[in-house]
């Protein structure tokens, strides 16, 4: 009886794990008029269709992507039953992460147009939603990593160029904490902003989602 | 830096400066001499009292936020900002013990029909319904209209004035033109004026083309061909014709004061280009720095969200207080041109020309300085200090964009002005929050 009751447990544990750390929250709505990207529990982006003000073709094809994005995430939670729990966890957290840039910036391409007078959504900010909506996409396609951390190799073609290299969620929060980096270190499943500096002045900086099992990448100018 | 300090440094301005005010006031402001004036001091003289209260004043404002290309979002903002910038001379022309003012506001923004509850029911006529609509009512500008028809055109110092609220599509030609009739004004102000000041205000939206230059973005521009749009240098280079028809070594008869309140981003990455020489009496203001946004503000979230602060820094703003409404009745978002120049303007006025009206009490309790203090503050370092915590407040509203913290940095042409001009600076750098 007792065993049973800390199984029941654990599985209730284990759901609200899975309920709190994956998509769970953030979802998209279509409407006739728009389509409502959902950013937190209190924050909403609404992409208009054409024949809005604030239409823009290439802001809705975004919102449909991650309209199709939410809706194919329960499916590809389910593929991950066999992975271990950790990773599984990981993966939805990245997932989850990078689904987010996209649609803040998503949402900041829109409160630029409206809120200045550029007269335009702001190219830069969707470009970077588009990028970060790719990441999340390619996670949920790809094949889960066996373990959370993984080898990663990572060089770059700028001669005497030295690597280094951080989160990127730290770094769009604003810290600065860069570490060094050497060929073939593990690095948790994320997203990393690697910098190449040749004698102290940086020559190029790239974010690179680290998931496959080597990741390999090379940087170039 | 203490009340007291900051007026015996403004003590010091003015003495610094009073050969260029005796200058100004005289109508003969010699190259050679108004040279050696220090930069603070002709900031603090110039643009204060000699701008606004100037005794002739040309002006232009302009908004445009129609724009034909469906790729442009179409603005009330601009219209707004040009609105409240004419407002000051307007006001300083109807009630101004004698001044010979030529003023032309040129919008696009269309003012609302019908019944609208948030106007004063007096603004009976366009131009009322625009100011209302813009920038507030009766209560707030104090204006003398009582149910009569406003027009500048037919006012009894028989000056010509314009406004044009039908006018729905601003053209780069439209805006070439409107340049060119208030040139020729100036023509016939000289016949009888000694001085004149050309005032230009300009807002719509703009971008830094793939030559470097600035453009606005008028309603037939296509932002992708530069040669569709007016380069602030164009409008600089007109203007400067303007001075140097008129303008000798010997004397000056033409000033000008250009503000630019228009985005500068940059879509191409181009290397950002400056004006020419710059003759001497000619000052550019730009809202925005290359590669920055002009921020809008909206009156609306203001209103909603902060309650009878706002309000109070609303009405110290000169702005209004009331939900606008569109034609339908519905409330609408109206943006206003958070400083930069055009907000500047409404502060401005709020100190300047409604000093006997009240105005005091109120830039009192928002600054919390005493009445008795106020009275002999004129000039611009006291004004902006005043205002600073006023503007911070408007910018806290700026959404912060991504985690970034959107930047605004106001610059003026000769650069060594822009010492006077950093409201856009974060608070521990900027010298009005010294205290």
């Amino acid at each position: 009886m007792f065993f049973r009751w800390i199984l029941l447990l654990s599985l209730l544990l284990l759901q609200f794990a899975t309920a709190t750390s994956t998509l769970g929250a953030p979802t998209s709505t279509e409407k006739a008029e728009s389509i409502e990207i959902q950013i937190s529990a209190d924050r909403s982006v609404s992409v208009p269709k054409p024949n809005d003000d604030f239409y823009d073709p290439e802001a809705l094809e975004l919102a449909e992507r991650i309209l199709i994005f939410d809706q194919r995430v329960d499916d590809w939670q389910k593929t991950l039953v066999g992975t271990p729990r950790d990773v599984r966890l990981g993966l939805s957290d990245l997932a989850s992460e990078q689904r987010g840039i996209a649609a803040q910036d998503l949402l900041s391409a829109f409160e630029i147009a409206a809120n200045t007078s550029s007269g335009r959504l702001d190219a830069g900010k969707l470009h970077m939603a588009a990028e970060a909506l790719g990441r999340a996409e390619w996670i949920i396609e790809t094949t889960p990593p066996a373990t959370l951390n993984v080898v990663t190799q990572i060089n770059t073609t700028v001669p005497d160029g030295v690597i280094h290299f951080m989160s990127a969620k730290a770094l769009r929060e604003g810290e600065l904490n860069w570490k060094s980096y050497q060929f073939g270190m593990h690095l948790r499943i994320g997203s990393y902003v690697f910098r190449v500096r040749v004698d102290g002045r940086e020559k190029l900086r790239e974010e690179v989602l680290v998931l496959s099992a080597p990741t390999v990448r090379t940087l170039h100018p | 830096m203490g009340l007291q300090k900051r007026r015996i440094r403004r003590s010091w301005e003015a003495l610094l400066g009073s050969a260029a005010l005796a200058c100004i006031i005289g109508c003969t402001w010699n190259v050679v001499e108004t040279n050696t004036v220090t930069t603070s001091s002709t900031v603090s003289l110039c643009l204060i009292p000699e701008v606004v209260s100037f005794r002739s004043v040309a002006g232009l404002f302009v908004g445009i936020g129609n724009v034909d290309d469906p790729s442009v979002f179409d603005t009330p903002a601009h219209g707004l900002g040009a609105a409240v910038s004419f407002e000051p001379f307007y006001h300083a022309f109807k009630n101004g013990p004698d001044v010979a003012h030529n003023l032309r506001l040129v919008t696009d923004l269309e003012p609302p029909k019908g019944e609208n509850p948030v106007l004063d029911r007096n603004l009976t006529t366009a131009l009322g319904k625009l100011h209302g609509f813009g920038f507030g009512t009766k209560a707030l500008l104090s204006m003398q209209v009582d149910g009569t028809e406003l027009s500048l055109e037919s006012d009894s110092r028989g000056l010509a004035g314009e406004v044009a609220p039908q006018q729905l599509q601003i053209t780069t030609e439209k805006l070439r033109s409107e340049l060119a009739f208030v040139a020729n004004s100036i023509e016939h102000m000289l016949a009888t004026e000694e001085l004149v000041l050309l005032v230009a205000y300009i807002s719509a939206h703009g971008l830094i083309s793939d030559d470097g230059r600035s453009y606005f973005v008028a309603a037939d521009s296509d932002p992708n061909q530069p040669a569709s749009m007016m380069s602030f240098q164009e409008f600089v280079e007109e203007v400067v014709k303007v001075m140097n028809r008129h303008n000798t070594e010997d004397r000056q008869r033409v000033v000008a004061t250009i503000f630019f309140d228009a985005c500068r981003e940059n879509r191409t990455g181009a290397e950002p280009l400056g004006y020419e020489q710059l003759p001497f009496g000619l000052i550019v203001f730009e809202s925005a720095s290359p590669g920055e946004w002009v921020w809008h503000w909206s009156g609306v979230d203001t209103w909603e969200t902060s309650g009878e602060t706002s309000e109070r820094s609303i009405g110290s703003l000169g702005l209004r207080n009331k939900q606008p409404v569109n034609r339908r009745g519905i409330p609408i978002e109206s943006k206003m041109s958070a400083l930069p120049i055009a907000q500047q303007m409404a502060l401005l006025r709020s100190q300047h020309f409604a000093a006997r009206q009240g105005w005091y009490d109120q830039i009192s309790e928002h600054s919390g300085y005493p009445v008795e203090e106020l009275a002999d503050y004129i000039f611009l370092d006291d004004w902006l200090f005043l205002t600073a915590p006023t503007v911070r407040s408007v910018l806290d509203r700026i959404p912060k964009i991504g985690g970034e913290i959107p930047e605004q940095t106001i610059r003026s042409f000769p650069e060594e002005l822009e010492a006077s001009m950093q409201l856009f600076y974060a608070p521990d750098q900027n010298p009005y929050f010294d205290d």
